[in-house]
């Protein structure tokens, strides 16, 4: 099958055959990047413009690190130096960007909704890095890169993810994949820290870790923001963490294959014991890794490749 | 005061509210009053041929933000007025929160003499229950009432001090004016920007919860009944509101309630798209609240279609959903989606359409407009032809565009607007300094 979109935006809207042609289209490149000259031809002349309205730093390096890799020209604005300080509207942003020919724009934004503002409003491609609460597709499709080096299959297959999945744009875009490559997907938080209409969505909701993580084969822990416990959504940390945290005894009643992952970066010791984030169930930098691969692919196809075709 | 000239509208379909039939005629007007209606000889008149074309009590809308005093780059008093008759709108009631408030007599004359300047549509006004909007200290009633509100509202600000409403509601007594109440309890609804349902939660998007609207309505109509005061209830949005609503009114408490355009006919899966024209409050709703909204209507629970016409400039629309301000336009597609969706639907019928749009908030805001078409009385009206076209930005007259309804396609457009025999709107153009 061919890329046909313009951009990337939700996983929600992808279908099944979409997604596997990213990861398939990730695999040469995961073999590229372990070779001592990691550069490949595909976007040579094209410019890459990493703009991000959060702070962030390894998903904008790992869009960097793969636009390079790709022989692309690469640009980073952030907020601190962007226009928009000066009150500058995104509307505006757009027009200058569109003026300056760039080729394509990986965005971040803390609005949901604010790449596909872009996307609908520039020729360029928009690759979504982050929108608010909204989705983050390229994590879900560097997790699913990750978990295929480790499973046999996605059918059937249990995941659990434990944290703040209300204010989650790495939960949302995980549902949907996982679920479209046919897993069973459960979240497990306290009350607070789920939508209110968690039932809209396709997942098991458990609010007791202990018989939730009994026999899934890949526990998703999510970095807890402690702004959260300060508007009074949990009232401690502490208690957070004796109810939610992934801990070495909670790590003996999982099965014994259990993966273990987390999109960073990590609260050692919080949602994850320092010793399970480093240990071997843990893929947590392979995650990492394939974050290259995969963004890679992502701006492969944006750019018009083939999956088929001869990479170098 | 200018008299008009003699008009005959030939042949036209006249909706007799009264007796709920249509029978074709011609309609003669002068002098601002409706002289004859019959076949009548063409004598020095004007005459206008309305083979196929509707004549119909005028419009009139009871929640209007005109802009007017303080955001004139958003709307004025005269781009609103042109709003008004280009939608069939003869009468429209600005809300209070301009700056300054409307909550001076001063405040309220410069609004009302602004409309009789413009001269097209009747402006009505509402003035502020509390000094500058604050929810602290009761404004000077009196003078508002002596210079002619038709009603007190804090509307984008509910009156979150339960103390204070009571107050104010035992103290307009003595004024025999409702108060409007925009119903938000504010320390549910937070920083929400949409409804909070299914589809938010796929959005990720912060939340509005019905429970923000319906619990606190169930408190005001108590406080309206402990102390025998009268309220309307503005934008219901939600099936529970409703049910408050309903329980209240067989109790015998004197609450009316209107809904607005928008939440009758649009649901929240419209904020997929991100487009910053379904955004207002209270917000797009779920569909089973807005088929519970039109339930309401049909079953006479909700007494009055308001447009909340809330016009925002293009570029502060034209950014992020979250940072972009509640609201959008109503004037001007009120009446043509309405009718197509609800009319040509058979969901309702005209007359009952004409109830909701004319003659209960005639009734119920006291407000001097025609509530038929007969002899004798004044001759301010609106006639429209079925036509279909697509709603468009350059049909609007209102100074701004953000409208829910673009791109919409509708089978009606309004053609003539009569305010005391005076063509406001004239084949769909405006006419001014007649």
């Amino acid at each position: 099958m061919e890329w046909k979109r313009k951009d990337l935006i939700t996983i929600e809207e992808l279908t099944p055959n979409e997604i596997n042609l990213i990861l398939d289209t990730a695999e040469p490149f995961k073999e590229i990047l372990r070779r001592n000259i990691k550069k490949v031809p595909p976007l040579r002349g094209r410019t890459v413009l990493n703009l991000f309205f959060e702070p962030s730093t390894r998903t904008s390096a790992s869009f960097s690190i793969a636009a390079k890799r790709l022989s692309a020209e690469t640009m980073s604005i952030s907020t601190s130096t962007s226009s928009v300080k000066k009150g500058e509207t995104l509307l505006d942003t757009a027009r200058n960007l569109e003026a300056m020919r760039v080729d394509m724009v990986v965005m971040r934004h803390s609005c949901e909704g604010a790449p596909k503002f872009l996307a609908e409003r520039i020729e360029a491609s928009v690759i979504n890095a982050g929108d608010g609460n909204h989705e983050h597709p390229t994590q879900c499709l560097l997790d699913l890169s990750t978990l295929r080096e480790n499973i046999k299959s996605f059918k059937g297959l249990k995941v659990l993810i434990v944290g703040d999945i209300a204010h989650s744009r790495v939960a949302r875009s995980n549902i949907w994949g996982l679920t479209k490559l046919g897993a069973e997907v459960s979240v497990c938080a306290p009350p607070t820290l789920l939508p209110q209409n968690i039932d809209q969505l396709p997942v098991n909701v458990y609010y007791d870790m202990d018989k939730a993580i009994v026999d899934q084969d890949v526990i998703y822990l999510l970095r807890i923001q402690r702004e959260r416990q300060k508007v009074g959504l949990f009232p401690s940390t502490r208690e957070y963490m004796n109810l939610f945290s992934m801990d070495r005894d909670r790590l003996k009643k999982t099965k014994d294959d259990v993966i273990i992952m987390h999109p960073g970066p990590i609260n050692r010791g919080v949602e994850l014991d320092g010793d399970v984030a480093d240990g071997k169930h843990s893929v947590i930098l392979n995650q990492v890794t394939n974050g290259v691969a995969v963004r890679m692919a992502v701006l492969y196809l944006l750019n018009g490749g083939n999956k088929d075709e001869k990479i170098i | 005061m200018k008299k008009s000239s003699k008009i005959i509208f030939k042949n036209v379909n006249i909706i007799d509210t009264k007796n709920k039939t249509i029978e074709k005629n011609d309609i003669l007007i002068d002098e601002g009053k409706i002289i004859k209606i019959g076949k009548i000889k063409a004598e020095n008149a004007e005459v206008k041929d309305c083979t196929d074309m509707f004549a119909s009590p005028g419009l009139v809308d009871i929640h209007t933000h005109l802009r007017e005093p303080g955001y004139e780059y958003k709307e004025t008093i005269d781009t609103a007025s042109r709003a008004a008759v280009n939608g069939g709108f003869v009468a429209i009631t600005g809300m209070a929160n301009t700056k300054p408030a409307v909550d001076t007599a001063g405040t309220v004359r410069y609004v009302l003499e602004r409309g009789k300047d413009v001269n097209l549509a009747r402006i009505y006004t509402y003035g502020a229950v509390t000094k500058n909007l604050e929810g602290k200290e009761l404004a000077e009633i009196n003078d508002l009432a002596r210079e002619g509100v038709v009603g007190l509202s804090d509307d984008g600000n509910t009156i979150m001090d339960p103390s204070l409403l009571l107050r104010a509601l035992k103290y307009v007594k003595m004024f025999n004016l409702p108060i409007v109440l925009h119903e938000e309890d504010t320390n549910i609804s937070e920083e929400g920007v949409m409804h909070e349902g299914k589809v938010q939660a796929k959005l990720g998007m912060v939340g509005i919860p019905d429970l923000a609207e319906d619990t606190i309505t169930y408190r005001d109509l108590r406080i309206a009944e402990y102390v025998d005061g009268r309220v309307h209830v503005t934008h219901v949005s939600a099936k529970k509101t409703l049910d408050v609503i309903r329980h209240a009114k067989e109790r015998g408490v004197k609450v009316t309630c209107d809904v607005t355009p928008h939440h009758l006919l649009l649901d929240d899966t419209c904020i997929e798209t991100f487009n910053t024209n379904f955004k207002m409050k209270p917000p797009l709703r779920s569909e089973e609240d807005r088929l519970s909204l039109i339930d309401g209507i049909k079953k006479g629970i909700i007494d009055i279609i308001a447009t909340d016409h809330a016009p925002h400039a293009i570029y502060e629309k034209e950014v992020e959903f979250n940072y972009a301000p509640f609201g959008v336009t109503g004037l001007e597609t009120a009446f043509p989606v309405l009718y197509t969706k609800l009319v040509e639907n058979g969901i309702i019928d005209i007359f009952k359409l004409l109830e909701l749009m004319n003659k209960n908030p005639v009734e119920i805001f006291k407000l001097d407009i025609p509530k038929s078409i007969e002899e004798g009385v004044d001759a301010t009206f609106m006639i429209f032809k079925n036509e279909e076209w697509i709603i468009n930005e350059a049909y609007f007259k209102s100074k701004s565009r953000n409208n829910a309804f673009l791109g919409e396609k509708v089978n009606v457009r309004v053609i003539y607007t009569l305010v005391d025999g005076e063509l406001k709107l004239n084949n769909g153009e405006i006419e001014k300094g007649a």
